[in-house]
């Protein structure tokens, strides 16, 4: 028993130490990330990413993605914009301060679409084939958390999709602290924990 | 350059300490290794208290899934749970270390 805490302690050291240190982390997220050429779709979909704060405020991940998918549309890449979130909020939820935002930015109503009761990926994914099935939209660029970008567009697959990453292709970073870098491999460590129950759920 | 910065103090602090140790306080420098060891051994008891800490949140959180309430799985992305699971792992260390001093 001592033994084997021991060594399991001495390969939990040796990891943290490999992932402060060397761009291990950075290695294994480029190396899960998805990779395909941007191109043009039928409608561009974010993902919930967080909500709001309680000023009612988007917090700044959903606000980066959301600003990632109407930079998206602006380049002309599809005629829609889809925007998932969190439904509930302390004052307004996610997709009404996206939907506000997205407005603001001058995205037009007519090509705005939105999903607010969506509280999973999946729920995301079901709720997106529900509104583009009946337009016979099944090409979508997926706006999302890049670390969640692997699991969230084999979802989509699943449910139909033909599905181009927000990013198209991955760029190795090399670079970054060692905080950094503890953060790249907690958020990838997440997804894959997320993976494993999707996959066990048979999500996937 | 931030990495080897962190390193080099690191490594000052640790030599300071060893010379500290050996000189004033007169500890033998036979123990360092075992000291390590020790180390290990409380980091593999942390890392064990983690696991069965995730464990048993996701069972909890799917257990109130599975009862029609949505708790998101993301609470458990927590800093402080392997803060705490350190804490866990020093405390139940040190009390096993107790029962093998008496």
């Amino acid at each position: 028993m001592r033994d084997g805490l021991r060594i399991v302690g001495a390969l939990g050291v040796a990891l943290l130490l490999a992932v402060g240190f060397t761009p291990l982390p950075n290695t294994l997220s480029y190396w899960l990330a998805p990779s395909r050429e941007l191109g043009p779709a039928g409608a561009i979909v974010v993902l919930g990413g967080g909500g709001v704060n309680e000023r009612g405020e988007l917090n700044g991940a959903s606000l980066l993605s959301l600003l990632e998918g109407v930079d998206l549309y602006r380049r002309g890449l599809a005629p829609l914009l889809l925007v998932s979130g969190s439904p509930s909020g302390p004052r307004g939820t996610e997709v009404e301060r996206r939907t506000d935002v997205s407005r603001e930015c001058g995205i037009p109503r007519e090509a705005l679409l939105t999903i607010s009761s969506a509280r999973t990926t999946r729920d995301e994914a079901l709720g997106t084939r529900a509104l583009l099935d009946p337009l016979g939209i099944h090409r979508v660029i997926l706006v999302t958390d890049g670390h969640a970008m692997g699991r969230a567009m084999a979802v989509f697959e699943r449910a139909g999709f033909d599905v181009i990453p927000s990013y198209g292709v991955p760029v190795l970073e090399w670079g970054g602290t060692s905080e950094a870098r503890l953060g790249v491999m907690r958020r990838v460590a997440i997804e894959a924990v997320a993976r494993l129950y999707y996959r066990l759920a048979g999500y996937l | 350059m931030q990495q080897a910065l962190l390193l080099l103090v690191i490594c000052l602090t640790s030599a300071g300490a060893y010379l500290i140790g050996t000189r004033r306080w007169a500890l033998p420098r036979d123990r360092v290794g075992r000291a390590i060891v020790g180390m290990f051994q409380v980091a593999g008891t942390a890392m064990a208290f983690f696991v069965l800490n995730v464990t048993i949140g996701l069972a909890v959180i799917l257990l109130i899934r599975s009862r029609g309430i949505f708790v998101s799985v993301y609470l458990l992305n927590d800093t402080y749970l392997p803060i705490l699971s350190v804490i866990q792992a020093v405390i139940f260390e040190c009390w096993r270390g107790h029962r093998t001093a008496r």
